[in-house]
């Protein structure tokens, strides 16, 4: 018996071994051109800054559209929006780097009262840029590029913020309209006030209010909690769904009764509930929507 | 094995001890339930010239279905209050069940998890981690029930289709159908069906919980495995084969008098009473000679008899293992 153990752990000793050589093979794999693994023997990285003013224009608006890498938009005293942006290449040979510098830029706009940042590439389907429609991920491409972007922009503008991979997305005290986007990653929005769409797909999602929102809001999730910080007096109608999880409330709340939906279709009557809970605050108010599929949700008062 | 008896007088006192019974129990259960999550749902039929036919089936709940005067089919699904209902607060032990104990008991308990904590805390996985620092984060929180039920409610050619969630909590459906409705009705656990005036034809199927039609019209086919079988009619027109049958529970049915059929009873462990004279046969069907695997040759006994009501008619079926039958005239 005790022989067998002593084999086990040898067993196990050399099959760390292996592991450890494996993984060394394939890291030193990738600085070989055309290695199907993540791209990555050449490395480039730049940063820079710029300030972009606003055109003329009732409503100010940034819109901030990310690919890979995060996102930081900070809301201060001031009349522009200040850009800082780090870049970083990977590609597996210098042709692919060249055609990374080709394919993939951050463009960079004022029309009129909008201030547009987007990351351009592949995936991005603009009409009549020749662009590929067909994005399949890095590794076909052979290269990376990643932008991590931060902005300083004035409280109140409307913001669009978002990403899709490789990094969180975080605003810190504006409070204009807001759509506050993630798919891998979080999305945490602090300081904010009037409302909007907070979301993300993979990740944690936590938005604290310094003003109650006053416009109908909506906070989706999929994998992953949704906690929300409101003021104290929140009035307010919830809509709540999760399929695995709890939900829980500082706020005393009425429960409403359940909204179905009925559709007529070529004759058929459907109604369907795909159990919403539905309750009210304080009176009621702006309707905000929370919605996950494996996360908690939470509606916390802050100062309590 | 079977005694058949015509013996009204033991029916009714039988029936009266029943009701009885029936009266304290709701006495005592009659306790008002929490508030419990519900959810209506009005459905206008394609043709209310025709009559509609409802199908609807629940895991967990019972049905209670009544006719009325309208020309809709009214739906209306009830979530059982539970546990999981209870507007409650995170407290230091997140949702653990405490209800019910004394505080004695309540101590003991606290004590036992907090040395028991003590002694896990050295080797706490990270899952184990995770959930914490998850209950901590709804630390004194109100627990917002999650009471959907799923409903969704179908209705294409008078025919109305009902389905819930009822697999996942329990679910009470509280249905309003026009007279004439047939109805297609199934549940499993933890729930009784109810029909009360509906005239159409209906197929009922319970497993652990009774069955009961009162006025019924036409056709009728009840069927539950644990509980009573009850179906009184009203009328009876004209009717296809029918069938009341049980495992464990009574078989209780009230005809017409003017009913003429071909009867077939059995109730293995139990006796059976009849209002109705009947003419009692010896059917050469009930026993069965045949050839088993292995070449046994192997001669069943059918513990089933058979007979007719007023000269004979359409088949019905009275079966029940551990139960009486009690075949009435109607009133």
């Amino acid at each position: 018996m005790i022989g067998t153990r002593r084999w086990l752990s040898f067993g196990t000793f050399y099959l760390a071994l292996l592991c450890a050589a494996a993984v060394a093979a394939v890291t030193h794999g990738a600085h070989a051109p055309g290695a199907l693994g993540a791209p990555g023997s050449i490395t480039e990285r730049k940063e820079f800054k710029e300030t972009l003013r606003f055109g003329a224009g009732a409503t100010r608006r940034v819109d901030i559209d990310n690919y890979s890498g995060p996102v930081s938009i900070v809301g201060e005293d001031r009349d522009d929006v200040e850009l800082t942006v780090s870049e970083l290449v990977t590609a597996d040979s210098a042709d692919l780097l060249a055609a990374a510098r080709r394919d993939v830029t951050l463009e960079r706009s004022a029309d009129g009262a909008t201030v547009r940042v987007s990351a351009c590439g592949p995936w991005t389907e603009h009409e009549g840029r020749g662009r590929g429609c067909c994005f399949h991920g890095w590794e076909r491409l052979g290269y990376k590029v990643e932008y991590s972007i931060s902005a300083r922009v004035p409280r109140s503008v409307t913001l669009l913020a978002s990403t899709v991979d490789g990094g969180d997305v975080h605003v810190e005290g504006v409070r204009g309209a807001l759509r506050i986007e993630n798919v891998n990653g979080s999305v945490s929005a602090h300081g904010v006030a009037g409302g909007g769409v907070f979301g993300t797909v993979n990740g944690n999602l936590e938005v604290w209010f310094a003003a109650n929102p006053t416009a109908p809001s909506s906070f989706s999730n999929v994998n992953g909690d949704i906690d929300v910080e409101f003021r104290p007096g929140l009035a307010a109608d919830v809509r709540l769904k999760t399929l695995n999880g709890e939900m829980w409330s500082d706020f005393e709340y009425a429960s409403l009764p359940m909204l179905g939906k009925v559709d007529r279709q070529q004759g058929r009557f459907v109604y369907t509930n795909n159990h919403t809970a539905a309750l009210r605050i304080a009176g009621g108010g702006p309707e905000l929507r929370f919605e996950t599929v494996n996360g908690e949700i939470r509606l916390r008062r802050n100062g309590k | 094995m079977n005694t058949l008896f015509n013996d009204r007088s033991g029916i009714q006192v039988f029936a009266g001890r029943t009701l009885r019974l029936a009266g304290i129990a709701a006495l005592l259960l009659g306790t008002a339930p929490r508030s419990a999550p519900a959810e209506t749902v009005t459905v206008p039929l394609s043709d209310p010239s025709r009559p509609a036919i409802i199908k609807a089936g629940l895991v967990n709940g019972g049905m209670t279905i009544e006719a009325w005067s309208g020309k809709e089919v009214v739906v209306e699904a009830v979530g059982r209050a539970d546990e999981s209902d209870s507007a409650e607060s995170r407290g230091r032990k997140g949702t653990h069940d405490r209800g019910g104990k004394s505080k004695l008991d309540k101590d003991i308990d606290e004590a036992v998890d907090s040395a028991v904590e003590g002694a896990l805390a050295g080797d706490r996985d990270d899952e184990g981690q995770d959930s914490r620092q998850k209950e901590d984060k709804s630390k004194g929180m109100h627990r917002i029930p999650n009471s959907g039920l799923g409903l969704s409610v179908e209705e294409a050619g008078n025919i109305v289709r009902i389905e819930s969630e009822s697999w996942r909590r329990t679910i009470d459906l509280k249905i309003k159908v026009p007279v004439g409705s047939s109805l297609k009705l199934g549940c499993v656990n933890d729930g009784d069906i109810s029909v009360n005036g509906v005239e159409g034809d209906m197929e009922l199927s319970n497993t652990n919980g009774s069955i009961t039609v009162l006025g019924a019209a036409s056709t009728v086919v009840a069927n539950t495995v644990n509980g009573e079988v009850k179906v009184t009619f009203k009328k009876l027109a004209s009717f296809k084969s029918m069938a009341f049958s049980s495992l464990n529970g009574d078989i209780d049915v009230s005809l017409p008098a003017a009913i003429a059929a071909d009867v077939r009873l059995s109730s293995d462990n139990g006796e059976i009473y009849s209002d109705f004279e009947i003419q009692l046969a010896q059917s050469p069907a009930q026993s069965k000679a045949e050839r088993g695997p292995g070449g046994k040759f192997k001669v069943t006994i059918g513990k089933e008899m058979y007979g007719t009501i007023n000269g004979g008619g359409a088949d019905l079926l009275f079966k029940t293992f551990n139960g009486d039958i009690y075949i009435r005239k109607s009133k």
